[in-house]
């Protein structure tokens, strides 16, 4: 980019006023995009790292002004330097865009910034006054004349948003520092109402996140990220536990109608949610004879118990949403039947299908053969899919592979094998279950493919492999796992479970003259990115369905963001992205979180970790690894947080 | 253990210290103002900040944990910089009214303001008017004044538990506001800890400033908590309670009674003189003439009808020293044993079941020890209202030590919110609860057989008895699910040490003595008698009953619960008193001294400092019986219903007049010091009794309460060792045996008092009166928090009566909808007795087909209501239960 005139972004300054455009120096650690909702102009960005100036029209005391006013009206009240601190600057700040500023104004600007970034209790004040500080320092001919001028100066346009690294990085983007700092305090009930302001899910979400929070979690730097997952399930628990009420804010909008949902999975259960709080009347088509969709079907009760989904999809129930399950849109009903009786629709079907793996004989049913959703469905609902078999074999890296091997000694199968075409280190699987797996005994086979199915009278007995060696890195950045010629090997087994992939069944769609919903060539739907919306106006849809097989919260998200726009939809308003949504894009650009920064604070206070059943006896059993935290434990965690909340703004 | 070092100082504390810690450890002073050392750290006011030596940025040390090997510096030109700016930044809109603040001259901010120097309040900001609304009347919020350090807030969060007030708003405009105002209970933990003048007492602000009011330390004169006070007087007037942070029992907390509850003090009601009923009408009268009456009417009485047609009321209001006075009056003087008060009606069969179980009829452990207790079981006590200190104990212990708490009791109470297990038994059936747990820890192997085999006796008996009680039995008993109670037992059959809390739920029962028993059996049970952390322990409900009962204000004992019945006893306390013929058989009971008045058998009664007709049961007898009397002599302070009746009402002191001891809940023995003069003529107790025994032939001589303490020590083994200079600064538990002893905080620590704990074998029986169609409810009766016994202190002055100020009948919403009764209207609530009229509280807290009725108020008298069914050993009337109807008024 070497349209910016000027950056303080991350300590790192580039000065290139008094130069021609050419010439100007290129600004590196931040991409500043040059447009803001896809119709204004950035003209700056002001923000926890500094200022970034792309037009010389901006007036740095001016933005300086707006951004400390923001920082102000956003300070929680909770230590004086930065709740006080920052209404003398920004009053002071606003003195001087009024003309009525004085030489001694711009020495205290500096005295009380400083006191508010080294002394204040949050991110917020400790970020706040940095771009101040940078301005008044680089700029200080500016503030000079706007102080000696005594002329007013015209307010610019700007936008901000509060965001921390945790929540932005958080698809649902939960109030986590709020949530956390709650449970800090002992409001454990407060907390969960933070969180179900926009996550109907806290108990399961809680369990099997797969927590791109933490990945951001600044404390990271200074020693482990604080367990932002398990202290979501702790209040999610406590009231589980307490049996209280959860309140819900529902607040009706003004026009209300009737939407169908198809799919009782996570997406489906987020959109009726947010459906219902907004006074909807919602039915949800739900082909299995209990809800949860992948969350209960594809995670195993060891990881996430029955009854925690139970409770929370009850909650949602008592809402007024309808479930009706055991039925397949498609084969039972019509998706046009639906769409005669509602409004709008919303499909979350996930992806439930499994993927073929390319090996010779895979699709001749051979007893044993079981792809790996079904491997998964069977034995939640209480089935052992092949009592026959002892021997298992398990196909893949990712989560469901893992959940696969995990189950297996849990229905009594007596050898556990996992084989993986590239080595550890690529396993999309969450590290923490691939080590619980190790725990539990689990024979990993890395570098390892399979090539042909051994059989005898059409049952399983075996499967051919070949060793593999990583070459050049493919598409997705990983290196592409190569066969070793001649390096063929047996694994006796008498089940083999392939689960390698998931894929999307889009048996319900009725082609094109019916409903008109555009799909891609993975079988994926073709939805708005920012409304969720499909081809077909009154059709939405989120979730793996969408995304192909994803995180959980992903599906949330989505779901709740398509039920915000259904809302529009039937409320006649225009369907279009928010600044939030355009905030999001930037800050993606722009990155709330930076690995390298240097806290400087203490550190050494590692993350408390959950107490587990011992591996040999949680093997033998579907109850819940993981004891959740104790009270006090949740407390201490929680104090750990670092509540980094920051103000970005932009001058457009 | 960690080390580090701190402006060069090496120091080894303990692992999660904060740096704080380890500077006060080291005797460092870093400047504070939020920080508090009762609350968890609030990390708002910035002033103590530390460098730690290869970190950029500073970082408070109320909130740091120390880290191994760190280096710490306190003071240095960047930190006294940054302390000074953030100070000057507190001024910003701050008024500098400090001569018209209340809290000029105690002002941590004034203090901080002086300490750096700050000569001007450099910066300003935009004034931003905030609400002035607070969560209780009895507070003033002054915004303005308000530096926003939030330790109210965690006061009422961290101590109370509550959450009423928080911080509401953002930025510069952010406030205190109540968010749960029905949850405050006005107990002015925010004033105490408010650093500033933000937050005011609404009774008596421009009254006095710090340094005209004298401040005198005492001990409350309300529940058994023993919480010490600073009464603040000027001008001979009590005008505001402070306390300190060091204080034992309460730690500078008070419940809304201790803080607001002193205008009775100086009440325009107080009885100033004595008077004389001629022709039915009090008459005032002099000193010498009332006394000279009394004491010729109660010669007369005595010579005529034998001593034992007197009898005597003590007070477990007045002093342990004129408690011992007044029992000395009735038995040297008049002659009789008949001497009793009211710990008859709240825990006699405490007294008599314990000391059957394990020799001793008191608390059995500190209440702090509530802290180290895994699981504490909660029963018949509604502690919150009746003991708030006690309370806060056992929220700490739940909410900061990780305790666990069982709530058992047929009200939703306030603890029941803090609870991990509530049992709703029906009133009445602890004993069917108290086995069925007995049998189910049995069943369950957690037993601590090894305490049951070396330190008890009768387990076997025990055992047998309590078989039939199946979860399924004690259910159709108690109304418990089966399920709960297994719950239960595990909880309390599992922890080590669990501790027992519990009052009026358990004793004031026909099978009260058996009741307490049955608690005993299930503590020795699991072995938790005699163990930090564990006991069985009643809570007292008045400020001296423990005192009144040790000393000797009963009609079976001596002081020290020395039978009246021995040969040896009597005869030490012949000598010590140098008379002859103590009378050796046990005096009536309150209960049966006014059934033997009414049948003529009692001709006189002296009550001090008692209202028997409100506070007894059965009021519509005790009235006939207070007729029937010859005589009727009463002392108080106020003109109560019962001296009503009197024949001579004489005026006695208030707790803040007068010198001396009172015994707390737990067997202190705490300092009572004067403050004021009595107003008018009034005279302490214990002047009265000595001059009364004067002009009736035995002359008592006493300098001074001290003086009387010195005698109790020399007949009271337990008190033996007790001296008011011991006691100067903090209270002593008896038993005390000798000046060199520190008291005993834990009974029966290795053996029981009585030798081995007794296992009692004991079935349940149902209470006396059950419901039936004419009377289908039941009625229990109990205390509310603004309000003390029969309100004869609490609804003398303005400030409870704000927060409570008329009776409220609590009602369960079922019920209330079936009899058509809305919120607030009038019902008639009657029993074979007699009937009162009320206004109802429509609530969830009584279970359905329960009416409470607390029984402070004159106007609607619970206790017209109540029946004067007796436990048969305790002679406790069985105040919990009775049956009664309710209708729309």
């Amino acid at each position: 980019m070497t349209d910016v005139f000027f950056s303080s972004w991350g300590g790192e300054i580039v000065d290139n006023r008094g130069k021609e455009p050419e010439n100007y120096e290129k600004i590196k650690g931040i991409a500043l995009p040059s447009q803001f909702a896809g119709k204004e102009d950035i003209r700056a960005l002001i923000g926890w790292y500094g200022i970034v100036l792309r037009s010389r029209d901006v007036n740095i005391v001016d933005l300086c002004r707006a951004y400390i006013t923001a920082v102000q009206s956003e300070s929680c009240g909770k230590c004086f330097t930065c709740r006080v601190g920052t209404m003398v600057l920004a009053d002071t700040l606003t003195k001087i865009c009024r003309g009525n500023g004085d030489e001694g104004d711009i020495d205290a600007l500096v005295r009380v910034a400083e006191v508010i970034r080294e002394g204040s209790k949050c991110n917020l004040g400790q970020t706040g006054p940095i771009p101040l500080l940078d301005a008044v320092k680089l700029f200080a001919e500016d503030f000079k004349r706007a102080v000696q001028d005594k002329k007013p100066i015209l307010e610019g346009n700007y936008h901000y948003k509060l965001t921390a690294p945790c929540m932005d990085a958080c698809p649902i983007h939960l109030d986590i520092p709020r949530y956390v700092e709650s449970i800090k305090e002992g409001k454990f009930e407060e907390s969960l109402n933070t969180i179900v302001e926009k996550l109907p899910l806290p108990g399961v979400v809680g369990r099997v996140c797969v927590r791109p929070c933490e990945m951001h979690c600044r404390r990271t730097i200074l020693d482990e990220p604080i367990s932002i997952k398990y202290l979501k399930r702790f209040v999610a628990d406590d009231n589980l536990k307490k049996k209280k009420k959860v309140s819900f804010k529902q607040t009706p909008s003004e026009k209300t109608g009737k939407v169908a949902i198809i799919g009782a999975g996570p997406a489906g259960l987020a959109c009726a949610y947010h459906l219902a709080l907004k006074g909807h009347t919602v039915t949800i088509y739900e082909r299995f004879g209990e809800p949860g969709g992948m969350a209960a079907m594809g995670i195993p009760d060891y990881r996430l118990p029955r009854n925690i989904l139970g409770f929370e999809v009850e909650q949602i129930q008592k809402m007024g949403v309808a479930i009706k399950y055991n039925t397949v849109v498609g084969k039972d009903i019509k998706l046009s039947d639906i769409e005669k009786e509602s409004e709008a629709i919303f499909i979350g079907i996930g992806a439930q299908a499994s993927t073929a793996m390319g090996v010779e004989g895979e699709d001749k049913g051979y007893g044993g053969f079981i792809p790996g959703i079904e491997y998964l469905q069977k034995i939640n609902v209480g089935v052992d899919p092949y009592p026959e078999g002892k021997k298992v074999v398990v196909v893949g890296g990712g989560n469901v592979a893992i959940d696969c091997v995990r189950s297996s000694f849990r229905i009594g199968k007596e050898d556990v094998n996992l084989v993986y075409r590239r080595t550890k280190r690529e396993m999309p699987a969450d590290h923490v279950e691939i080590k619980d797996a190790e725990e539990e005994n689990v024979t990993f086979h890395y570098l390892t493919n399979p090539k042909k199915i051994l059989t005898r009278e059409g049952m399983v007995i075996g499967v051919e492999c070949i060793r593999m060696e990583l070459g050049e890195p493919d598409e997705s950045g990983r290196r592409r796992p190569v066969p070793v010629e001649g390096s063929e090997f047996v694994i006796d087994c008498d089940i083999l479970v392939p689960a390698i992939g998931q894929a999307i069944d889009l048996g319900l769609l009725e082609g094109k003259s019916g409903d008109n919903v555009k799909t891609t060539r993975k079988s994926t739907l073709v939805v708005d990115e920012f409304t969720m919306q499909t081809s077909n106006p009154r059709i939405f849809s989120a979730g793996d369905c969408v995304t192909g097989p994803s995180a959980l919260i992903n599906a949330c998200a989505g779901g709740k963001r398509a039920a915000v726009n259904i809302d529009c939809f039937i409320n006649g308003k225009r369907l279009e992205a928010t600044d939030d949504d355009y905030f999001d894009r930037l800050f993606n650009d722009v990155k709330v979180f930076d690995p390298r920064e240097k806290i400087g604070f203490l550190g050494g206070r590692k993350m408390l970790h959950l107490p587990m059943l011992p591996p040999e006896e949680r093997k033998q059993t579907f109850a819940e690894v993981e004891k959740g935290y104790h009270f006090l434990e949740a407390k201490a965690e929680a104090d750990r947080c670092l509540r980094c909340y920051r103000v970005g703004m932009i001058a457009v | 253990m960690v080390k580090l070092t701190i402006d060069e100082r090496e120091i080894t504390v303990e692992e999660g210290a904060t740096i704080l810690d380890a500077a006060k450890l080291a005797g460092i002073k870093i400047p504070t103002l939020c920080y508090h050392k009762r609350l968890n750290p609030i990390g708002s006011c910035r002033m103590c900040v530390v460098e730690i030596e290869g970190l950029p940025n500073p970082m408070t040390a109320c909130t740091t944990p120390v880290a191994e090997g760190i280096k710490v510096v306190t003071n240095s030109e960047r930190l006294q910089r940054m302390r000074r700016e953030t100070l000057k930044l507190m001024l910003v809109n701050h008024p500098l009214d400090c001569p018209v603040c209340d809290k000029g001259g105690e002002c941590s901010l004034q203090d901080l303001v002086y300490e750096f120097e700050i000569e001007t309040a450099e910066y300003r900001a935009e004034k931003k008017e905030r609400e002035a609304i607070y969560a209780t009347p009895l507070i003033r919020y002054w915004p303005d004044r308000c530096i926003m350090c939030l330790r109210c807030v965690a006061a009422c969060r961290d101590i109370k538990a509550l959450g009423a007030i928080d911080i509401v708003g953002s930025g510069f405009g952010a406030g205190i506001s109540p968010v749960n105002k029905e949850k405050c209970e006005s107990c002015g933990e925010c004033i105490k800890v408010c650093p500033t003048g933000a937050l005011t007492e609404n009774l008596s602000r421009y009254k006095g400033r710090t340094w005209m009011v004298n401040r005198v330390k005492t001990t409350c004169a309300y529940c058994g908590c023993g919480c010490q006070l600073e009464l603040n007087v000027m001008n001979n007037r009590v005008i505001g309670i402070t306390t300190k942070d060091d204080d034992e029992v309460n730690r500078g907390s008070l419940c809304v009674k201790g803080r607001f509850g002193y205008e009775f003090i100086g009440s325009e009601e107080r009885l100033t003189k004595p008077l004389i009923k001629r022709d039915g009408k009090f008459h005032e009268a002099a000193w010498d003439e009332a006394l000279d009456l009394v004491a010729e009417r109660l010669t007369a009485i005595k010579t005529a009808a034998g001593s034992d047609a007197i009898a005597g009321l003590s007070s477990a209001r007045c002093t342990n020293e004129e408690n011992y006075l007044m029992q000395k009056f009735l038995r040297a003087v008049i002659g009789t044993n008949n001497i009793d008060h009211c710990a008859r009606l709240w825990h006699s069969s405490t007294v008599a079941g314990l000391a059957a179980s394990f020799g001793s009829g008191a608390m059995t452990n500190p209440i702090a020890d509530l802290l180290k207790s895994e699981v504490i079981l909660v029963t018949g006590s509604n502690t919150t209202e009746c003991h708030p200190i006690f309370a806060n104990y056992i929220k700490e212990a739940v909410l900061r030590k990780g305790a666990k708490l069982i709530v058992v009791d047929p009200r939703k109470i306030d603890l029941v919110d803090y609870a991990d297990i509530w049992l709703r038994a029906k009133p009445g059936t602890d004993i069917a609860w108290i086995n069925g747990l007995i049998l189910l820890i049995i069943k369950e192997n957690l037993q601590a057989s090894e305490y049951i085999k070396e330190r008890t006796e009768g387990f076997e008996e025990l055992k047998a008895a309590v078989e039939k009680y199946t979860p399924q039995y004690v259910s159709g008993i108690t109304g418990i699910p089966a399920s709960d109670l297994m719950e239960a037992a595990r909880a309390y059959g599992k922890a080590k040490p669990a501790s027992i809390l519990y009052t009026m739920g358990i004793t004031q029962h026909i099978t009260g003595t058996d009741a307490v028993k049955s608690l005993a059996n299930l503590a020795m049970l699991c072995g938790n008698v005699g163990v930090p952390g564990g006991g069985v322990n009643p809570l007292r409900g008045q400020n001296n009953v423990q005192g009144a009962c040790d000393l000797g204000a009963l009609p079976n004992v001596f002081t020290g619960y020395q039978p009246v019945t021995g040969d040896e006893v009597r005869e030490k306390f012949e000598e010590a008193w140098g008379v002859n013929n103590l009378p050796r058989t046990p005096g009536l009971t309150v209960t049966e001294m006014f059934s033997a008045a009414e049948e003529g058998k009692v001709k006189a009664i002296y009550i001090m400092g008692e209202n028997p007709l409100l506070s007894d049961p059965d009021m519509n007898h005790i009235e006939h019986c207070l007729k029937s009397l010859e005589f009727l002599v009463v002392q108080d302070i106020f003109l109560t219903e019962t001296a009503k009746y009197a024949d001579v009402v004489l005026p006695a002191t208030s707790f803040a007049e007068k010198e001396g001891t009172f015994t707390n809940s737990e067997r202190r023995v705490q300092r009572v010091r004067k403050a004021v003069s009595p107003p008018g003529e009034a005279r302490e107790d214990y002047r009265i009794i000595c001059e009364l025994s004067g002009r009736m032939g035995y002359p008592m001589d006493y300098k001074g309460p001290e003086d009387i303490m010195e005698e109790i020590r020399s007949v009271t083994p337990s008190y033996a060792g007790i001296t008011c200079q011991r006691i100067e600064g903090a209270g002593i538990p008896w038993p005390c045996p000798d000046e060199g002893h520190q008291g005993t905080p834990i009974l029966h620590i290795e053996k029981f008092v009585r030798g081995k704990g007794l296992f009692f074998a004991i079935d349940y029986k149902p209470p006396a009166e059950p419901t039936d169609e004419e009377y289908p409810f039941l009625l229990t009766t109990g205390r509310v928090l603004q309000h003390y016994h029969t309100g004869t202190m609490t609804r003398k002055g303005r400030g409870l009566n704000m927060l409570y100020p008329e009776l409220l009948a609590e009602i369960n919403t079922d019920d209330a909808v079936h009899l058509g009764i809305g919120s607030g209207e009038f019902i008639r609530i009657a029993s074979r007795r007699g009937d009162i009229k009320v206004k109802s509280l429509i609530s969830e807290r009584p279970g359905r087909g329960v009416i409470f009725v607390p029984f402070h108020f004159s106007e609607s008298p619970a206790n017209a209501l109540t029946i004067n069914a007796l436990d048969p050993i305790a002679k406790i009337p069985e105040y919990k239960v009775c049956a009664v109807k309710v209708e729309k008024a």
